[in-house]
Order: C-alpha cells, then sequence, then structure tokens
C-alpha cells in the first residue's frame, strides 16, 4: 500500500469532517456530559476542549501503533488502561500549572475517559488506521467538540455572568445593583439550558443540512 | 357585520396561493376565524356535530380566569397602598394595579402570539389559538413589578422551547405558563423569590411604613411564624394577601373553577384530587408534627400561595395533563401531596406547586399508559373467563 | 507468539501494566511540588485578602511571587490554640479546618494567623467553616488588635445558588462586615448576624442578609458565631498578656521618666522630653524579651513586634542623637 502524503486530500477530510459534518458532539451526540458540565465559563471550556484534544489524539497514536499487538480479549481493558494514563497525565499537569482553571474543571477532567469520544474514536478508528491518519482523526474530533464547547460557553457565559473569559463585557453600570434594570441570567448557567443551548445548536445545524424541508 | 364580512371576502384573494400576499396567509386566516365561525363544512361519511370547538374553549377558560384577573389588579393596588399607608379610593386601587397588570397582559401576549404567528409563517400552517389562554395565565403567575423584559423573554422561551419544539399546540409536554415561571425562578430568582417582590413598589426603594412585611402567608409559614390567625385565615381565602397577579383570592378562583366544571371545560375530578391530595398530605404531616409548619391545619395549604390557582387552571390543563379518568385521579392526587412535601419539607423552596405539577407533566403519559394496559390486561382476563364458560 | 494465547495475554497485560504506573509515579514525583504550592499560594492569598492585602493578585505578572510576597510581609505569625486558648504545637497553615470540624470540640486545633499592618497593628485572621444550604461554606475572617472589630471577611463555597447563595463569595457581601463588632460595648460576645436590613446605619453587629438566599444567610451566621466562639479563651488570654505587658512598660516607663528628670538635673543640661522614651523602650525590651521567650509562642510575635518597633525606635534614637548634638553645637 503506498503511503498517503502528509497533507492529502484524505488526510484534510480526516480532520474537517468531524468540525461540522461529522461533529462527535451534534451529529453523532456522544460527550454531551462534559460539554454541560464545564461550559459555564469560556476559559475551563478552552481548557477542557484542548485537554480532551490531546487525550483522542494521543490515545488514537498510541492504540494505533499497538494495533497489531494486542489481544482481542482485553481490547477493551488496555483501551481503559491507555486512556485512563493520559487522563491522569492531564489532571496532573493541569493541577501544577493551571491551577485555578483546574479547580472549576474539578472532578470533570478526570472524566474524561467516560466521554464517549475517546473510546468511540480508538473503537472506530484508530484500531484499524494507520498512527498518522489516527492521529488526524483524534485532531479532528477533538477541535469538533472544541468549537462546541466554545460556542455554548460564549453564550452560557456572556449572558450568564456578563463576561467573556473573565472581562467585563456587559458595563456593571447596567446591572440593578448598580442602578440599572440588567440582570445576569440564572438559568443559563444551570445545566439543563447547557442541554437546551446544545439542542438549539443542533437544530440549527440540522436545518442548514436540510432535514427539515 | 355585514361590511366587515364583505372587506374580508374582498381581500381574501390577494391571500391565496400564488398571489402576492400568500406569505401572510395564516395571518389572514387568524384573524377571520377570530372574527366569524369559518364557512368550511364536513362532507361525506358520518360526523358528530358539537357546539365546542378550540376557540369555545379558549373563551370560556377566559371567562372563568376572570373573577381572579381583577379580584389581583385591585389586591395588587390593594397591597401597594397599604404598604406606604395611603388611604385612597377604590378607583385609585384598581387604576393601580390596571397600570401594573395591563403591561404585563400587553407584553404577554405579543411576544407569544408574535412567536406563534411567525412559527406559522414558517411553516405553512395555521395559526393555533392555544396561546389565547397561556397568555392570561402567564402574568397572572408572576410578581407584579416584574421587569416587563424578563416577561417578554419568559414568554417567548416558553413558547419556543415548551410548545413549538415539540410541534405546537397540543402537542406539549409541559404547562406552557407554568414554564415560563419556572424559567423567571431559575433565571432571576431575586425577582421572583424573597419578601420584597409580592407588593408593588417594595423592592428596591419605596416609602414603605416600619413593621410592613411584604411576606406573603406561606413565606411566613415557611419561616416558622405560626400559627395563623383567624382573621389571617379569613384574608387567605378572601385574597387580601400578597402574592402573585391571579392567585391570592380562593374565592375568585373558586367562581372560575365552578364555571369550568359547569361547561365540561375543566377536569372536576382533577381539581378534587388535587386537593384531596394536598389535604391528605397536611393531615399526615399533622399526625407527625415535628414543627410548626408541619401542625398547621390541612386545610391551610389549600388557601396559601399558588395551590389553589394551581389546582383549578394550571393542573387542569387539557394537553398536559393526563386523559384517562383514572389517571386523572392519580395524577391530581399526586400533585396536591408532592406540593405540600415540597412546602413543608424542602429547605430551599417554600413553594411547591409550580414543580409538583411540572413533574407531575412529565409522568402523565405514563400514568395514562398504566391505566390502559391495566384496563386491556382486565378485559382480556374477563374475555379469557367467558370463553372458558 | 500466538496473540490470543493465555501467555501471552498475561505477559502483555503485565508489561502494560508496570509502564503505565511508571510513567504515573514519575509524572506524579515530578509535578508534586508545583501543585503543593499552587494549593498553598491559593490559601495565602485567602488570608492575604481578609485583611485587604495581595489585592492585584489577578493582574500581578507572577502570581504565586506576588502572593508569597506579600504573606511574607504582613503575616508576620501564626500560632494553634486549643478551645481553651492554650497553645498547642504545630504548623496553623497546615491544619485542616474540614478534618478539624470532625472532631470534639476539645481536640480541636484552632490556627490563627497574625498580620503585621502598614501602621505597625496587629491583626488576627481566624479560618471559619461552616454549612450552607448545598453545601460547605467557608472562609477568613479578620479582626483588629482590641478582638471586636472585624477588618475584614473572605468567604467561599462549594454548591451554592448563583445569585443567590453564592452572593457571599462576592466582593459587595464581604465588604459589609468592614468595621463591624463581635463583642458589644459590655464585651458581651454577639458575633455578627446576618439578617434582613441589618446594613442600615448604626447596627454594629448585624450586616445585610443575601437576598433570596435565607438558608445560605443563616449558615454564615451560625459559622460565624460557632467559629469565633471558640477563640473566646484565646481572645481573653491575649488580653490579659497585652494587659500585662502595657502594664510592665508602663511602670518602666514611669521608672526610667524620673530616672532620666534626676539625671538631667543633675547634668543641667537641657534635653528635650520626647527623648527618653527610646531609651525606656530598649530597657523594657531587654527585660521583656527573656520573659517572653520563657513563655508560649504567642508571645514571639509580641516580642518580635517589639524587636520590630524597637528596632526602629533605636534608629529613632541614633536619628535623635544626632539632632541632639545639632542643637547642641547651635548653641
Amino acid at each position: 500500500m503506498e503511503k498517503e502524503p502528509l497533507f492529502s486530500a484524505k488526510n484534510l477530510k480526516l480532520l474537517t469532517d468531524p468540525l461540522a459534518r461529522v461533529n462527535p458532539v451534534t451529529a453523532l451526540v456522544l460527550g454531551v456530559c462534559s460539554a454541560l458540565a464545564v461550559t459555564v465559563k469560556l476559559e475551563p471550556a478552552v481548557v477542557m476542549a484542548i485537554s480532551v484534544t490531546a487525550v483522542v489524539a494521543v490515545s488514537n497514536v498510541i492504540m494505533s501503533a499497538l494495533r497489531s499487538t494486542i489481544p482481542n480479549r482485553i481490547r477493551i481493558i488496555v483501551q481503559l488502561v491507555v486512556v485512563s494514563l493520559l487522563v491522569i497525565l492531564v489532571d496532573q499537569i493541569l493541577r501544577a500549572f493551571a491551577y485555578s482553571v483546574s479547580k472549576q474543571l474539578s472532578v470533570f477532567v478526570g472524566l474524561i475517559i467516560t466521554n464517549c469520544i475517546v473510546m468511540g474514536r480508538i473503537e472506530a478508528f484508530a484500531l484499524g488506521n494507520k498512527p498518522l491518519p489516527a492521529f488526524i482523526d483524534g485532531i479532528g474530533n477533538g477541535l469538533g467538540y472544541g468549537i462546541i464547547l466554545v460556542t455554548v460557553s460564549f453564550f452560557r457565559e456572556l449572558l450568564g455572568s456578563g463576561t467573556l473569559w473573565g472581562y467585563r463585557i456587559i458595563p456593571s453600570s447596567f446591572y440593578v445593583a448598580n442602578g440599572g434594570v440588567y440582570e445576569n441570567n440564572g438559568l443559563v448557567i444551570l445545566p439543563p439550558m447547557a442541554l437546551i443551548l446544545l439542542g438549539i445548536i443542533i437544530w440549527i445545524q440540522n436545518y442548514k443540512n436540510g432535514r427539515y424541508s | 357585520m355585514k361590511s366587515l364580512r364583505n372587506f374580508l371576502d374582498n381581500i381574501k384573494p390577494s391571500f391565496e396561493k400564488g398571489k402576492r400576499l400568500h406569505f401572510l396567509y395564516s395571518t389572514f386566516e387568524a384573524f377571520e376565524s377570530l372574527l366569524f365561525v369559518p364557512k368550511t363544512v364536513t362532507g361525506g361519511g358520518c360526523h358528530v356535530r358539537d357546539a365546542i370547538d378550540l376557540k369555545r374553549i379558549m373563551t370560556v377558560m377566559i371567562a372563568a380566569l376572570t373573577p381572579a384577573l381583577l379580584f389581583g389588579i385591585w389586591n395588587v393596588g390593594f397591597q401597594h397602598y397599604l404598604s406606604i399607608n395611603h388611604e385612597v379610593d377604590f378607583w385609585s386601587i384598581f387604576g393601580y394595579g390596571l397600570g401594573k397588570v395591563l403591561p404585563m397582559l400587553a407584553v404577554s401576549y405579543i411576544v407569544g402570539l408574535g412567536v406563534e404567528f411567525a412559527v406559522a409563517q414558517i411553516r405553512g400552517h395555521e395559526v393555533n389559538e392555544g396561546f389565547l389562554v397561556s397568555g392570561i395565565l402567564i402574568p397572572m403567575i408572576m410578581p407584579p413589578d416584574l421587569p416587563l423584559w424578563m416577561l417578554a423573554l419568559a414568554t417567548a422561551f416558553a413558547v419556543i422551547i415548551g410548545k413549538e419544539v415539540f410541534g405546537g399546540t397540543g402537542m406539549n409536554i409541559f404547562n406552557p405558563a407554568l414554564l415560563a415561571r419556572a424559567f423567571v425562578f431559575f433565571s432571576y430568582p431575586s425577582h421572583i423569590s424573597g419578601d420584597a417582590i409580592w407588593v408593588s413598589g417594595l423592592f428596591g426603594s419605596g416609602e414603605v411604613v416600619d413593621g410592613f412585611s411584604g411576606a406573603t402567608p406561606l413565606a411566613r409559614a415557611f419561616a416558622g411564624q405560626l400559627p395563623f390567625s383567624a382573621m389571617e385565615v379569613e384574608n387567605m381565602f378572601w385574597g387580601f394577601i400578597p402574592g402573585s397577579v391571579g392567585e391570592t383570592s380562593t374565592a375568585a378562583i373558586l367562581l372560575g373553577a365552578a364555571l369550568l366544571v359547569f361547561t365540561g371545560v375543566g377536569s372536576g375530578r382533577i381539581m378534587l384530587s388535587v386537593a384531596a391530595g394536598g389535604y391528605l398530605t397536611g393531615m399526615l404531616f399533622n399526625l407527625i408534627g415535628a414543627n410548626d409548619y408541619m401542625s398547621i391545619p390541612a386545610y391551610q395549604h389549600l388557601l396559601m400561595g399558588g395551590f389553589a390557582f394551581g389546582a383549578a387552571f394550571m393542573a387542569t390543563d387539557p394537553v398536559t395533563s393526563s386523559q384517562t379518568k383514572a389517571g386523572k385521579w392519580i395524577y391530581g392526587f399526586l400533585i396536591g401531596a408532592m406540593a405540600v412535601t415540597i412546602r413543608v419539607l424542602n429547605p430551599a423552596y417554600p413553594e411547591g406547586m409550580m414543580l409538583a405539577i411540572l413533574f407531575m407533566n412529565v409522568f402523565a403519559p405514563l400514568i395514562d399508559h398504566c391505566v390502559v394496559q391495566l384496563h386491556i390486561r382486565r378485559r382480556l382476563g374477563r374475555a379469557k373467563q367467558a370463553v372458558q364458560k | 507468539m500466538n496473540k490470543d494465547s493465555n501467555k501471552y495475554i498475561y505477559l502483555y497485560s503485565i508489561a502494560l501494566v508496570v509502564i503505565v504506573a511508571t510513567v504515573l509515579s514519575v509524572a506524579a514525583t515530578l509535578l508534586k511540588p508545583f501543585q503543593q504550592k499552587n494549593i498553598e499560594v491559593e490559601k495565602k492569598q485567602s488570608i492575604l485578602l481578609s485583611v485587604h492585602k495581595a489585592a492585584e493578585a489577578g493582574s500581578a505578572k507572577n502570581k504565586a511571587q506576588y502572593v508569597e510576597a506579600e504573606y511574607e510581609k504582613y503575616i508576620t505569625g501564626s500560632c494553634v490554640v486549643s478551645v481553651l486558648g492554650a497553645a498547642l504545637e504545630g504548623d496553623a497553615f497546615a491544619v485542616s479546618l474540614e478534618e478539624e470540624m470532625a472532631k470534639p470540640v476539645v481536640d480541636r486545633r484552632l490556627p490563627v494567623f497574625i498580620c503585621t499592618d502598614d501602621d505597625s497593628t496587629l491583626k488576627y485572621i481566624i479560618p471559619v467553616r461552616g454549612a450552607g444550604l448545598w453545601g460547605p461554606i467557608w472562609g477568613y475572617v479578620a479582626l483588629h488588635s482590641d478582638f471586636s472589630t472585624i477588618c475584614g471577611v473572605v468567604f467561599d463555597h462549594q454548591g451554592e445558588t448563583p445569585g443567590l447563595g453564592a452572593e457571599l463569595a462576592t466582593p459587595e457581601f464581604q465588604r459589609q462586615f468592614d468595621g463591624k463588632h463581635i463583642f458589644d460595648a459590655g464585651a458581651v460576645f454577639t458575633s455578627v448576624k446576618v439578617v434582613k436590613g441589618g446594613g442600615t446605619q448604626g447596627r454594629p453587629h448585624e450586616v445585610d442578609a443575601i437576598s433570596g438566599g435565607t438558608i445560605t444567610s443563616q449558615g454564615i451566621e451560625q459559622m460565624l458565631w460557632d467559629n469565633l466562639n471558640y477563640y473566646r479563651s484565646f481572645f481573653e488570654q491575649q488580653e490579659q498578656q497585652r494587659r500585662r505587658l502595657a502594664r510592665q512598660r508602663q511602670e518602666e516607663e514611669e521608672a526610667s521618666a524620673a530616672a532620666q528628670q534626676a539625671v538631667a538635673a543633675a547634668r543641667r543640661i537641657p534635653r528635650p522630653v520626647a527623648a527618653p522614651l527610646p531609651t525606656a523602650d530598649t530597657a523594657a525590651d531587654h527585660t521583656a524579651a527573656p520573659a517572653a521567650r520563657a513563655a508560649d509562642s504567642v508571645p514571639k510575635a509580641e516580642a518580635k513586634r517589639e524587636n520590630a518597633t524597637s528596632d526602629a525606635t533605636q534608629q529613632n534614637v541614633q536619628q535623635e542623637a544626632p539632632q541632639d548634638v545639632q542643637q547642641i553645637e547651635q548653641q
């Protein structure tokens, strides 16, 4: 089999497909729980997206490299061990170098292993493909997940706290406490509204893809 | 009337398919059927004829809500002037209340109907009149001073996410008016909980007399300031207490409930079972009697807060309640029981009615399913017995 | 080797586990110092915030360095006391309030942090912990040296409702506590009540409750009452100690003032009356320091402060001496 050049059309498709058409969160509805929990503010959402992308990509590469050596009977266990290793590493690194964000993310970094995107991509792609395409696929899915996280957290932070990335967007003078008429919306900070926002995104995406005509 | 009919007949052709104003067909059709009975008749086959249609049901419901609404408007003014200790005449009181409630009604209808019309245009079908009742219900369960933009957001949320997403009128799972209140409850909690918002003018500043507390009886029970005196209980029945715009007067609500039961528009079964559920649970807590709140006489639960209003107008919503007769008994009983339980046991929520109804809305289809299955099994059993004989 | 044979599976699993465990242990060990540091810096920041220091931590280039420097500068002592006021061994910073709350009150180790402000006054910072509506709430209360006036507070929570209970973490709510008193004029312990309308003028023992957050407000009130109550013996002991030292110093001042006047009268050199004070302090310092060393750790802070002030006054003496010489020369 001939080697695929690094930036071939096929590899590019691996990268771009999960961004919109086959987005893991909105099209495959994977990884929704963490998408609800960490998107209260923009900063933890971005950190989470980067963490998940790293985990998916690296675990894809490792599993792809090992794919010919793994005994079939313990396949899932091996996946679990490898992904747990990466997740714990990410958690430790965050706690050492990005403490305030890791506090906001709290248990959800450890729960990356339960994110269906990770094991889903390993099973569906990495175990049957070479390491390089697996890596690109991992990056693509991670980015697709990241786009959704950023979108949801953009609205949640803006409407729920009046800030973006910690910087005040809605001026303090607008607020009722300071003599104005505006209040932050407390519902968007709660997970149910995040789910509704996600539903609206899926709604818009389906509408654009012509599902409703 | 004739000239109006002629006018409509003249402009009707421009809304037909292919003509200039076809994209506004739904709007035209909505206004036409609001003003006149549609001329369409049935053709072929057997039909059961009935005088009642969706529009007439809505009209009866609005009529039933009118006593509570009128009293509520008066009460808003009454509580306000009580708080600042002004003696004014009846019309000033009513005028003040009108000045508060009319904008809320206007916003509710404009936003809600606006969304309904827009959706109908986009989907290309007729406008459903389902919002006519929700539009009047939403302001009646809100505090009088709620900022209008919050009301608008809540109404839009209720109509879009509560109704249209599921398919429009008749397809919703949750009671839209309660969804609007739930939206405000969780989004802007300081504007719908606490003691400062149930009397108009209390939130923020205002020349309130010393010693006036804007606390509703429910809030006082929640804080343990019990028991209620006989006069306070009387006030709770007639409605001279702080609260949401329409929910205070049990007497006015009973009038409306009677009309609903008499016309068959509202299910008497549900109203009775909600009351029974609340009353029996109240008695159960009386038996336990661990604190003051548990020991209040069970009937007072029916008078406090939104219990009566919810039982008569929210729980009986035909779309979201159980459809089977036995199901209605179970559904209503559980609503009453849950509402009182949340009130007495939950440390965070003084009022349990909204949450109880929304929760049981989810279970209503399940209850119906179980009831139907039970019936089927029973009939099967009877049929088997008959065959054996 | 056959991939699906038992032998292969065992060997593979063992190899995988060993490699993974090694990688994780190495990583954890390497990263632990950083993680510890982060937790410490966070705690120090909270402590400093209660005395209104370290306010620029958010915009500081190196947050850890900034917080550490502020902590070094302002927090000049700490101690652990029992509920009876007796000093206990140990590092106050390492005490975990969560663990202590699980013990019976008599066994608890209560930490106190002592801050020396820019104006050389002492502030005492007390960690508090309690229960909100949905989870624990905690924070630090900083008291002025009269043990009654609150300098500032810092609160945090785990799961309170945003907009309601979570308001306790906002600067607006916390600022209310500045200047409130936990003892009334008759030295009766009142703590600070969190009630509706408490924010109005003239209520030194009340702050405004959180609108709509009744349970959380009650939780804060209970937390303050319980936690500050435990330290009352400590406060009393501190007060007694201070009065004793103040009396000592006064006596010595009077003695040395009389001696100085006698000397001055004998020498007939006009000296400004203010000059004797520094020497009296250094004299007191000599007597106080050995006494302090013999006592427990808290007076060390007092002695440290006295050392600090006497260092300053010694400088004053040195400064004043040339002035005296100048004056004499001018004459």
